[in-house]
């Protein structure tokens, strides 16, 4: 292998890269607010969960008491906290939250790892000849490579994040469907119950109060979701364009 | 632009001194970055921060083979001495040894988590660069790091004394690396050693330690280097000063407000 710093990296060429480099640092700054934005709306997710799930499990009780009365509004309860397991489920296997954040973070320490490695290839520049400068160079590139690596990793990292709890945005919102068709059924199989009438009401009128919580969580989440996504798209086309520029070539 | 300095010169063994940005920013102490060749062996001695890097590196490898960089050595923990720590592993020769006091191990791992540290016991140590060039790493615990260590080359006689003996300088000022009057000099090292410093024991244990050594060239991380008579007379002055300047907040600090 051989470096030959002029004629594959120019000065100005190095230059548009540091540009790049900058402008990746600030998507990603941009992107620290939705992240947290994300994470806050979903950390919400866990509690709702659990409050349904108690609700649901109180609400099967109470038909149970009601009888063959309550038999319709068990069924309904039932399905509900099949919802719910589901639910928790997923939040527990997901990942994502926690990477979000970790991803963000590596990759701006990388990325202003790899700014100064692109400050001291751009003062080498063209002022150095032989074997020193072969050595400079090449030790540069090599860096330069390897911290490039490790923004493209992390990056690659961030979308797998992203996509993750947007999976789960996406239950949460099937759920929420689910649960809201759910809480009109009971309400309406209320009426049936006699005495339990406004028992069931409530449970009705309770349930839909959380599904609503639910609902507004993760229309901040998928809003967020989106933004952080399209973010990381342009850095990956951004990262694709940096790595077609200044290689190493074989001699 | 970071200028380069030959502190001393003998064939392949070389000392040299990589130092006074003129593109730095004024916000970082000015910083003194020296590297030690004999034999196409090169170890850098306190390489420096991480903003310095680009300008370090440039100024380098004009008269370095990066390739040959061997070994880094960290006097201590602070950041301008060695936050750069992780961009200088990326360009030296793979595998190079980077030796830091054993005592902060693990606190330079914050800089660089990925780097193999060779540890330097209290006592010091010592490592060749060629069969003749021998460098010994010598205890300044205390002074001011609670592990800190000076490098010593017994043949150019030259003592990399870290922090001992830094002056902060006005910045800007492009000037020689020598000092030439070293009365006219105090005045930038003793705000800097009376606060900096803290143990008057650990002061007069170095002084003893070193008193004996034949210095020709006391080379410190920040400011300029001594030769010659000055060497000795910076030892004397450092002997009498009054330190750990900090203790009289103590005293005047909100602590003692009724
Ligand atoms: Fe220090
Ligand atoms: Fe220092």
């Amino acid at each position: 292998m051989s470096f030959n710093p002029t004629p594959h990296r120019t000065i100005a060429g190095i230059k548009r890269y540091q540009g790049v480099l900058r402008q990746i640092e600030t998507s990603v700054l941009r992107m620290l607010p939705e992240v947290t934005r994300i994470n806050s709306a979903m950390s919400k997710l866990a509690g709702l969960s659990e409050d349904l799930r108690i609700l649901s499990l109180n609400a099967e009780l109470a038909a149970g008491r009601a009888g063959t009365r309550g038999a319709s509004v068990r069924a309904l309860t039932q399905y509900t906290r099949g919802l719910v397991r589901r639910l928790l489920e997923l939040n527990e296997n997901t990942a994502g939250q926690i990477g979000l954040y970790r991803q963000c973070a590596s990759s701006l320490l990388f990325l202003r790892h790899l700014r100064q490695v692109e400050i001291a290839s751009a003062r080498l520049g063209t002022a150095l000849q032989g074997g020193t400068a072969q050595h400079a160079g090449l030790a540069l590139e090599q860096a330069r490579r390897h911290y490039l690596d490790q923004v493209v990793t992390n990056v690659e990292g961030l979308l797998r994040a992203i996509t993750d709890v947007a999976r789960l945005v996406r239950v949460v919102d099937d759920v929420v469907g689910q649960a809201e068709s759910i809480a009109t059924n009971i309400a309406t199989e209320a009426v049936t119950t006699g005495s339990h009438e406004g028992e069931f009401v409530a449970v009705a009128e309770t349930m839909r109060r959380y599904v609503e919580e639910l609902r507004t969580m993760n229309d901040r989440s998928a809003k967020a979701i989106r933004l952080s996504e399209k973010g990381c798209r342009r850095m990956r086309e951004a990262l694709a364009g940096l790595e077609r520029q200044g290689t190493v070539v074989a001699a | 632009m970071m200028r380069c300095f030959t502190l001393y010169s003998e064939g392949s063994h070389r000392w040299l001194l990589f130092g006074q940005d003129t593109d730095a920013n004024e916000a970082a102490v000015d910083t003194n970055q020296v590297a030690v060749s004999a034999n196409g062996s090169t170890m850098l001695l306190d390489p420096g921060g991480m903003e310095l890097f680009p300008a370090a590196m440039g100024a380098l490898v004009h008269e370095i083979d990066i390739a040959t960089v061997h070994n880094l050595f960290l006097s201590h923990q602070d950041p301008d001495i060695g936050s750069a720590l992780p961009l200088w592993r990326q360009v030296v020769a793979p595998g190079a040894a980077i030796h830091v006091p054993e005592l902060w191990t693990g606190y330079i791992a914050h800089f660089d988590t990925d780097a193999v540290l060779s540890p330097i016991p209290d006592e010091g140590g010592e490592v060749a660069l060629s069969n003749q060039v021998k460098l010994r790493f010598l205890p300044a615990h205390y002074l001011h790091s609670s592990a800190a260590f000076c490098v010593y080359d017994p043949i150019a006689r030259v003592l990399f004394s870290g922090d001992i003996g830094a002056a902060l300088l006005p910045a800007g000022a492009t000037r020689d690396i020598w000092v030439h009057d070293f009365a006219a000099h105090i005045q930038h090292m003793a705000g800097f050693h009376r606060r900096y410093l803290g143990s008057r024991e650990a002061r007069d244990a170095w002084i003893q330690s070193v008193m004996h050594l034949p210095i020709d060239i006391l080379v410190p991380q920040h400011g300029l280097a001594l030769r010659g008579q000055d060497v000795m007379r910076f030892l004397d002055w450092l002997s009498g000063l009054s330190i750990a300047s900090g203790l009289d907040a103590y005293r005047r600090g909100i602590a003692s407000r009724p």
